[in-house]
Order: structure tokens, then C-alpha cells, then sequence
């Protein structure tokens, strides 16, 4: 049987390879461009005497430094465009529901299929028309218009499907008008898109990776451990250790819950105790297990009751990733 | 065109009384905003919808450089879109469309799973796994074509001698040549559908997970029946949009061989732009092309008709 261990091996392995396999054509760039231009070598390796001079040939003798500009001004004028043209034309798009609005939607969509080569030469012949030729204001035109397909398609379905319309049903009940009602939820977008990208992002991984941990086979270890120590030691907190605590929490509450005279004790010599208890809860644990493996072999998990070191050790690992999947669920909450 | 965009929505506020759906809302959120679509579908009208139709009606004229007077000449072009090299450019066109969405969707659904999972540094391997989608088709082709250049030029075939194999023309082989054109279009746009994977995995509750795996499904039994139909969505996108740009796949192809060798690389759209700027046969590349949208609309829409149907079966 496949254990995880080898299984988080190979999707490393994988990951990786597939990463250098997606890296190499980029590398063989860089080489190629920090090769000397009578070195003609394939570049699979650097240059033996790397040089600057293929970029300052690049920034000098072609208008590379008035394109950025240009290429700047464009992308900043039509990407504004696009947002804010989507993001208007989404909005009904997505709320209304008469059929005209579905027409409208349909017939932006029909744009994603269009291959542009029809559209190219009367559109050159237009806009020539317009005398917009040769102007950064053809370019942004250009691309807007051409974008409105994908990113309405993107915005409607989005709001469609993430955006909860009872929002917005609730804001007009309060009197809101469509206008006031899609200007909330542009900024609840926005504030989420912008201000929150980063750092939910971020909370969202959190979470998902939290989830894992938790799904991962050494929380089933752990799970029926904590059954064979509810036998024994800890009859009426089986909640408790399910949360996924570290050895030591459990410890903590096992010393509490056996000896109520430790709270009077000094601390110092809690620790023997801890040991002491810890120790006494691995033989108990050992023989409830002992009493349990003829239940449980029929059951899918096999691995952690070979014996009670072994289920011991997975044990650590495991709880130890619950553990910190519990303190990040705190952090989030 | 504004006009007719207008008219379009004159009808449309409080238009339809309330008793002919009587399961929806009686007025629905946002139908007084109609007038919000006009912006976009006017540009959308100027750039795409307007030069569309006259490009349509052009197919049905004998324009070209030489004869600029245009005559109407009916369906001529069209008959000659379905004769000799079109032909096959069109089974091509099908053939790259096919194993490129496969290839990535394969590709990038797997990484997908993998890198939502806990890898090492799976910030810095999507990152730079997305990166290829940020440079233009156009690069991308041309640095393909430098590493897969002739005998003696290309940086693999260096690799190959270095290592003692045989040297290869890749590009001169048009079966070859075909391949590392599916190369470079699955090299960048894994990227693209990985990201995808990513946002549907990140919508499966990982309590689901967890249920299946107390009751001892494996992982594989927990993609195919846990993951899989919540990622029905992502992956009709998927497949739709990379069966679309498939179809109409140009720049990579223009960039690594530019149609060749002798021919045996063009698509549809390579094509349409040889007969358009080359040949100077305005008319017929319109009919070409507009073969090419019909294709691409029918294909896309059974495509995406088995899929919903498959996500409805499956959630």
C-alpha cells in the first residue's frame, strides 16, 4: 500500500520536475540574452563572458524607450476602460432577469467565437475613416472593444454566482435605488478585489491547507487514539482531543482532570507528573488498542495500530498538524 | 450601430410583466441600470460586431487587391474554402485544437491538485508556472523556435550532440514541427487552466474530504467522487475556452513555423492570414474565416451542451 509518505515524495518529485521543465525555455533566454553577439553557442549554459551589451543596443537603437511609454499609456487607458465598461454592463446583465437582458449577455458572448481576421481590414477602413490612425486612441478603442466579451463574461458569472442578490434585494428595501445598490456592491468588490486581495488570499490557502492537514490519514490515527484513550483515562472529553490538540494540551487537561492536588502542588514538580501520566496513558492506550484491533482491522485504516510505539509516533506528527491547523482556524476566526 | 443597440433596449425597463414568469422576482434588481450596457456595446458594436457583418458581406464578393470593385459572386468562396489545402488546414486545425486542450487540461489540473495540497514553496511553483501566460504568444513562439532550431543552431540539438544522440531538424519534420507547436501552446497556457483547477479545488469543503476519507476512500476515490463534480464548473470553462483559442490558434504557429514546412503546419487561421495579407484575396480569407467562426460556434456549443449536461448528471 502506498504510504503518504512516499506519495508526498512523488508530488514533490512532480511539482518540481514540471516547474524545471516550465523554468528551462526561460533560462535558455536569459542565457541568450546576456550572450555576446559573436558567441554562438545554444545556450544551454551561460555565457563564459556575459555582457550587458545586447540590452543597451536594445534601449539605443530601437524606439524601445518611446514603445514603453506608449505600451504604458495604452495598457493603463484600456485596462481602465475595461473595468469600468464591464463592470457597468455586467451589472444589469447579471441582476436583471428580463429576456432582453439575456439577448444582450448571448450577444456579447457570440463576440468570444468570432475570429477577429474578418473583422480587420473593415475595421482598419473605419477607423481610418475616423481619421483615428496612427493615434493611441485607435489602440485603446481597439482593445476594449475587443475585450468586452471575456471580461463582461467574466464579471456577469462572477456576480452571478458569488455575489448574493438578496444584497442588494435587502438595500432596495431600505430604499436603496439600483443606482445606490450597484454602487455597494462595486465597492464591496472593490474593496474586497484591492484593499483585501493579498492578505485573503492568503487567509483562503490558510484555510484549505488547515483542511488538509486535517483530512491527511495521521488525524485518523489520531482519531481512534482518542477513542482507546476515552476508554481509559478520559471518559467524558472525546470533543476534546478530537479538536486536534498538541500532546502537551492533552497532558495539561489529563494532569487536571487526575490529580486536583497538583493545583496546589508548586510547579516545578508538575513535570515528573506530566511524565509520569503520559507514560501510564501510553500502556493504557496499549492495551485498549490491544482490546480494539480485532474491531478495527476491518476498517479502512491498518496503519496506526501495529503497535502502540508506532501509533505513538504518527500520533505526534499527526496532532502536531492538527494543531497548528487549530491555532490557524483561531487566528482566522 | 448605436442606434441599433439602442433599439434593442427601448422595449427593455418593465417590459415584461410580472405573470409571465411567475417564479422569478416581480421586478428584478438592476433592470432600470439597462442604460449601463450602452457604453460597452457600443465599442463592442464599433470594434467587433459592425466590421464583422461587413466583413461577412465581403466574403460574398470577389474582393481583393487586384479588383477592388467588388463583385458580388454568391457562395464561390465558400466552395473554395472546402477545397484542396483548407481542407486539410481544417483537419489540423481540429487535430491541434484536441490534443492541446487535452494536453493541458491534463497537465494543468493535475498540477492544480498537487499544488493545492502541501508542497514545498507552492506559492513560488504556481507563480512560476502561470508565468509563461504573462509573455506574448508571439515570444513565446520565437524562443520555441530558437530552441528547437535546425542542426547546429537550435540550443536542444546542441543538447542532443552534447549528450550524443543524433541532431534532429525539428521544425524541417512537419509531424515534429506539428508537435512542438502543441509544445508551446501547452507550455503557456497550463498556466492559464491551473489557475482555474485552483479556484474550483479551493470552493470543495474539506469537510467533504474528510467524511470520505473516515469512510476509507482513497485518494483517488476521493478526486474522482468528491472533487470531481464540484469542479464540473472550472472545468467546462476549461475546456470551452481552450477548445475556442484552439481552434483560432495563430501567433504560435506564425512565430515557430510560420505555416511550414511546405505548408504542412497551417491551420485555419494561418491561413485566412496568408490569403488576407499575402495574397491580397480579401474575400476569400473573410469566407475563411467566417467557416472558421461557424465551426467554432457549433463545436463550442455541443461542447458545452455535453458538458452541462454531464455537470447536471454528476452534482
Amino acid at each position: 500500500m502506498k504510504t503518504p509518505r512516499t506519495g508526498r515524495v512523488a508530488a514533490h518529485v512532480f511539482t518540481y520536475g514540471s516547474t524545471l521543465v516550465f523554468l528551462l525555455p526561460v533560462y535558455i533566454l536569459i542565457n541568450v540574452a546576456f550572450r555576446p553577439a559573436d558567441d554562438l553557442s545554444a545556450g544551454l549554459l551561460p555565457s563564459s563572458e556575459p555582457t550587458l551589451a545586447n540590452f543597451s543596443k536594445a534601449w539605443n537603437e530601437s524606439e524601445l524607450p518611446s514603445a514603453i511609454v506608449t505600451s504604458a499609456i495604452v495598457t493603463t487607458l484600456s485596462c481602465l476602460a475595461i473595468v469600468v465598461l464591464s463592470t457597468m454592463a455586467a451589472y444589469p446583465l447579471a441582476r436583471s432577469t428580463a429576456r432582453l437582458s439575456n439577448v444582450t449577455f448571448y450577444l456579447f458572448l457570440v463576440g468570444l467565437l468570432l475570429p477577429f481576421q474578418v473583422a480587420l481590414l473593415p475595421l482598419y477602413l473605419m477607423m481610418r475613416d475616423m481619421q483615428l490612425l496612427g493615434t493611441v486612441w485607435s489602440l485603446v478603442i481597439f482593445y476594449t472593444g475587443l475585450q468586452m466579451p471575456f471580461s463582461i463574461f467574466l464579471v456577469t458569472t462572477f456576480l452571478r454566482t458569488s455575489v448574493a442578490v438578496e444584497y442588494e434585494e435587502a438595500a432596495r428595501i431600505d430604499g436603496c435605488s439600483d443606482l445606490m445598490a450597484f454602487v455597494r456592491v462595486v465597492r464591496l468588490l472593490a474593496v474586497e478585489a484591492v484593499e483585501g486581495d493579498d492578505e485573503r488570499q492568503a487567509r483562503v490557502l490558510e484555510v484549505v491547507d488547515g483542511g488538509e492537514a486535517v483530512g491527511e490519514p495521521p488525524r485518523v490515527d489520531q482519531n481512534d487514539r482518542a477513542d482507546g484513550a476515552a476508554h481509559q483515562v478520559v471518559p467524558h472529553e472525546p470533543e476534546a482531543v478530537l479538536a486536534g490538540r498538541t500532546e502537551e494540551v492533552q497532558d495539561q487537561v489529563l494532569v487536571e482532570r487526575d490529580a486536583s492536588e497538583v493545583h496546589g502542588d508548586r510547579r516545578g514538580r508538575l513535570v515528573p507528573r506530566v511524565g509520569e501520566v503520559v507514560d501510564a496513558r501510553g500502556r493504557g492506550c496499549h492495551h485498549g488498542l490491544g482490546a480494539q484491533r480485532i474491531d478495527l482491522r476491518d476498517s479502512a485504516d491498518e496503519r496506526g495500530f501495529a503497535h502502540a510505539e508506532a501509533a505513538r509516533h504518527h500520533d505526534l506528527r499527526g496532532s502536531g498538524g492538527a494543531g497548528r491547523t487549530a491555532a490557524r482556524a483561531c487566528e482566522v476566526h | 450601430m448605436t442606434s441599433l443597440s439602442t433599439a434593442h433596449h427601448a422595449a427593455d425597463p418593465d417590459a415584461e410583466p410580472a405573470r409571465e414568469r411567475p417564479r422569478r422576482r416581480s421586478r428584478s434588481v438592476g433592470r432600470s441600470l439597462w442604460w449601463f450596457t450602452l457604453p460597452a456595446l457600443a465599442l463592442y458594436g464599433f470594434v467587433v460586431v459592425v466590421p464583422t457583418v461587413q466583413g461577412g458581406y465581403m466574403s460574398l464578393t470577389d474582393w481583393s487587391a487586384f479588383s477592388l470593385d467588388r463583385q458580388f459572386v454568391g457562395l464561390k468562396n465558400f466552395a473554395s474554402a472546402f477545397r484542396g489545402e483548407a481542407l486539410d488546414a481544417a483537419v489540423r486545425t481540429l487535430f491541434l485544437a484536441v490534443v492541446t486542450v487535452i494536453g493541458q487540461n491534463v497537465l494543468g489540473l493535475l498540477l492544480a491538485v498537487l499544488l493545492n495540497g502541501r508542497i514545498l514553496g507552492r506559492n513560488v511553483l504556481r507563480t512560476i508556472i502561470f508565468a509563461p501566460l504573462v509573455v506574448s504568444p508571439l515570444v513565446v513562439g520565437y524562443l520555441f523556435k530558437y530552441i528547437f532550431g535546425p542542426p547546429d543552431a537550435g540550443a536542444l540539438n546542441a543538447l542532443l550532440e552534447v549528450l550524443g544522440f543524433a541532431q534532429v531538424d525539428f521544425l524541417g519534420d512537419p509531424t515534429i514541427a506539428l508537435w512542438v507547436i502543441v509544445l508551446v501552446v501547452v507550455w503557456q497556457s497550463t498556466g492559464a487552466t491551473m489557475v482555474i483547477y485552483l479556484a474550483g479545488l479551493q470552493s470543495v469543503p474539506p469537510e467533504l474530504h474528510e467524511a470520505a476519507s473516515l469512510d476509507g476512500a482513497n485518494a483517488w476515490q476521493r478526486f474522482w467522487n468528491v472533487t470531481r463534480p464540484l469542479l464540473a464548473p472550472a472545468i467546462t470553462i476549461n475546456l470551452m475556452l481552450g477548445l475556442i483559442g484552439g481552434l483560432k490558434l495563430f501567433d504560435q504557429i506564425f512565430a515557430t513555423t510560420g505555416g511550414g514546412p511546405g505548408g504542412q503546419t497551417k491551420t485555419i487561421s494561418t491561413l485566412i492570414y496568408e490569403r488576407f495579407a499575402q495574397l491580397g484575396l480579401y474575400g476569400e480569407s473573410a469566407a475563411l474565416a467566417i467557416v472558421l467562426a461557424l465551426g467554432v460556434a457549433v463545436l463550442s456549443v455541443v461542447q458545452f451542451a455535453m458538458l452541462r449536461r454531464q455537470e447536471k448528471k454528476t452534482s
